[in-house]
């Protein structure tokens, strides 16, 4: 048995090396599905349009109180995560209307004098669209206020530290055009120190003291008000740290890159090779001999398997090179050796599920064709983030998810024994449940 | 006997296209199974390669029989010489390249052995799959319509090989569309019609059972037993 087994690998692999046609489309395929995946995931990942709606001309640098913000500045910052797209009211409710922008932001006329008043809060009207872009579009603009927030707060703040030092050790301001001359606590307890010095009234001398003791106290208590301003302006403060650069595809990218090559691929080529024996009749001939419909199911299996591995492995050694060579983050040989199993096991799985439609669809045209009919679903599915419930055991049934979760993991993560044996005990199940089903049903196809 | 058939049925679903086929096979003996287009030739061509369990009755064979499909039956991207090989490696044949040579040889198919099946003429596939069935040298020899994409030479070939099964004492059983090829190569026929069996015996018998003489043209004599069938049943 293990030696028609071995045969009809064998041949198997030869017949596929000859399909040449057959073969450049199995490893095309995954490497044009990954393109497609990594424009999506740039796209996805690229900056909202806004149309922003100036009717405040605001200036590049905007005036509260006595002090300066630079909008400018925080537009362009804004300008990293959002395309700021400036336009009439018009446009922008037509380019809203036919999605063309995710967002109005509006600035109304006297949104500067507001801001100016520093008694006012001025507001700045925002219209989004529907859905996960709109959302989006949202948080970027709730930033770009935050930004603007804390700018106009730190300077309002500084203005009133400003003030306070000047009522603690005196001096000069310019309120509008008025100059106002303040002699501030600290000189006054000094003078009143003096004065009570050369007082010759005890109560007067007494008197003249707990004014000095009070300008004393008072000018302490300020010193304390300004370290609590600046904490209470802002008492959480978010420290970023940045290291390395971003994956190519992100982690669950190249899981899923990986795993729509390898399970598609294997279903429709499980499917195929043994439909083909069906189609040629050479099923019928290979039963003559010793050879049981068991080891010609388990060969099929085996073969995807093996192909399988193979492709998995050349995607990934591709990867691994592109992310070199660009310096994005690599799995490293090591891992991508790790993977192999998962890729076979994940190959068999699928070549499992081909087998078992072709004894249902028996010709070769239908198999290919129930094949992809089946695969997709179960793709587009597994593509949705982890879902629980009975959608979980629907995904989990077909050997798809459980592939991007074990390919994932074991290139990315950062203990893969777990995701390697989860697996291998899952697919590994899904595999024998597959052919299991599959040698079944064979008799079907003689 | 080689071959033996007792009341073997068909049915397919609630229709019987087989019922109450009895015969056998001697060694040395070359029988045609001739009938109309759904007679059901190629149902019992399977019961008796052992590769279809019959509804009701029974086959036996001496041993596994070499069978030859009506359609080849081959790999298409493998070469000539790579099928046979692996079907004598798979049929457990103890030297398959040497018996693969040899058989390459005998089939006269030296010349396109080493070239994909999918680039052969119909004839030279149908070649090479009647060399499947031979692999092994088998006792008993089934074949379903063996001749019907040959040309006469290739025919020729082919009747030479099956006449060496029955000399080293096996049998060979064929269907055919063509029965001038009954009155050359059978010793015995079976005829059917609508899956009932109609006649078995000798060419002469055949003859004597349509009322025709040894000069009649085989086709016709074939068409006026068809004719006369249920009587003669």
């Amino acid at each position: 048995m293990i030696a028609a087994f071995s045969l009809i690998v064998r041949k198997d692999l030869r017949v596929l090396a000859r399909s040449r046609g057959l073969l450049l489309g199995l490893v095309l395929y995954p490497l044009l599905l990954a393109v497609l995946i990594a424009l999506v995931a740039r796209e996805a990942g690229g900056r909202p349009r806004i149309a922003y709606v100036d009717e405040a001309h605001l200036p590049a640098i905007l005036k509260v109180g006595t002090s300066t913000v630079d909008y400018g500045a925080l537009l362009r910052g804004v300008a990293e995560h959002v395309e700021v797209v400036p336009m009439s009211v018009r446009d922008a409710n037509d380019a809203l209307a036919d999605g063309s922008v995710l967002a109005i932001v509006r600035v109304p006329a006297g949104f500067v004098d507001d801001l100016a008043s520093t008694i006012r809060s001025p507001a700045v009207d925002v219209t989004v669209r529907g859905g996960l872009g709109g959302q989006r579009a949202v948080r970027e603009i709730e930033s770009l206020a935050y930004q603007l927030n804390t700018g106009v707060q730190k300077q309002l703040l500084a203005q009133a530290l400003k003030f306070l030092r000047l009522v603690v050790t005196g001096g000069s301001i310019h309120v509008g055009t008025t100059r106002l001359d303040m002699l501030g606590l600290a000189p006054a307890a000094l003078t009143v120190d003096d004065l009570a010095r050369r007082a010759t009234s005890p109560a007067d001398r007494a008197a003249l003291l707990r004014v000095r003791d009070f300008a004393t106290a008072a000018r302490l208590a300020l010193a304390f008000a300004d370290p609590s301003l600046k904490v209470v302006a802002q008492p959480v403060t978010i420290a970023e740290h940045h290291r390395g650069t971003d994956d190519l595809l992100g982690t669950r990218g190249i899981g899923v890159v990986l795993a729509v090559g390898i399970v598609l691929a294997s279903v429709l080529l499980g499917a195929g090779a043994l439909a083909a024996e069906r189609e040629e009749q050479t099923l019928t001939r290979l039963l003559r001999g010793r050879v049981t419909l068991t080891t010609v199911v388990a060969a099929k299996v085996a073969h995807v398997a093996i192909v399988g591995s193979a492709l998995g492995l050349g995607v990934t050694l591709l990867y691994q090179l592109v992310a070199v060579l660009t310096g994005a983050p690599a799995p490293g040989i090591g891992r991508i050796a790790l993977a192999l199993p998962v890729f076979a096991v994940s190959a068999a799985a699928s070549g499992a599920v081909g087998a078992l439609i072709a004894t249902l669809a028996r010709d070769l045209a239908g198999s290919a064709l129930v094949s992809a009919l089946v695969a997709l679903p179960f793709v587009l599915v597994g593509l949705a983030p982890r879902l629980g419930g009975s959608v979980a055991i629907v995904t989990g049934s077909f050997p798809f998810s459980p592939s991007v979760d074990g390919i994932a993991g074991v290139l990315y993560d950062p203990s893969p024994a777990g995701p390697l044996v989860m697996a291998i005990v899952h697919l590994g199940l899904l595999t024998l449940a597959g052919a299991g089903v599959a040698r079944a049903l064979s008799r079907r196809l003689v | 006997m080689v071959l033996e058939a007792e009341g073997v049925g068909q049915r397919y679903g609630a229709r019987w296209v087989l019922r109450g086929v009895s015969f056998h096979v001697a060694a040395g003996e070359t029988v045609a199974l001739v009938g109309a287009n759904g007679a059901g030739k190629t149902t019992l061509l399977s019961i008796l390669a052992g590769l279809r369990e019959p509804t009701e009755g029974s086959s036996s064979r001496v041993a596994v029989p070499g069978y030859v499909p009506q359609r080849s039956a081959l790999w298409s991207r493998l070469t000539a010489r790579e099928n046979l090989a692996l079907l004598a490696r798979l049929g457990g044949v103890g030297d398959a390249e040497e018996a693969t040579a040899q058989l390459l040889a005998r089939a006269g198919l030296d010349e396109v052995a080493d070239r994909r099946v999918s680039d052969l003429s119909v004839g030279q596939a149908q070649r090479v799959n009647v060399a499947a069935g031979l692999l092994g040298d088998p006792l008993l020899v089934l074949l379903d319509e063996p001749t019907s994409s040959l040309d006469p030479r290739q025919r020729q070939l082919l009747w030479g090989l099956l006449r060496a099964v029955t000399e080293r004492g096996g049998a060979v059983v064929f269907t055919t569309q063509n029965v001038e090829e009954v009155a050359a190569h059978a010793d015995r026929l079976v005829a059917l019609d609508a899956g009932r069996l109609v006649f078995a015996g000798t060419v002469g018998a055949f003859r004597a059972a349509a009322d025709a003489g040894d000069a009649d043209p085989f086709e016709q004599v074939f068409l006026r037993f068809l004719e006369q069938a249920p009587a003669v049943a």
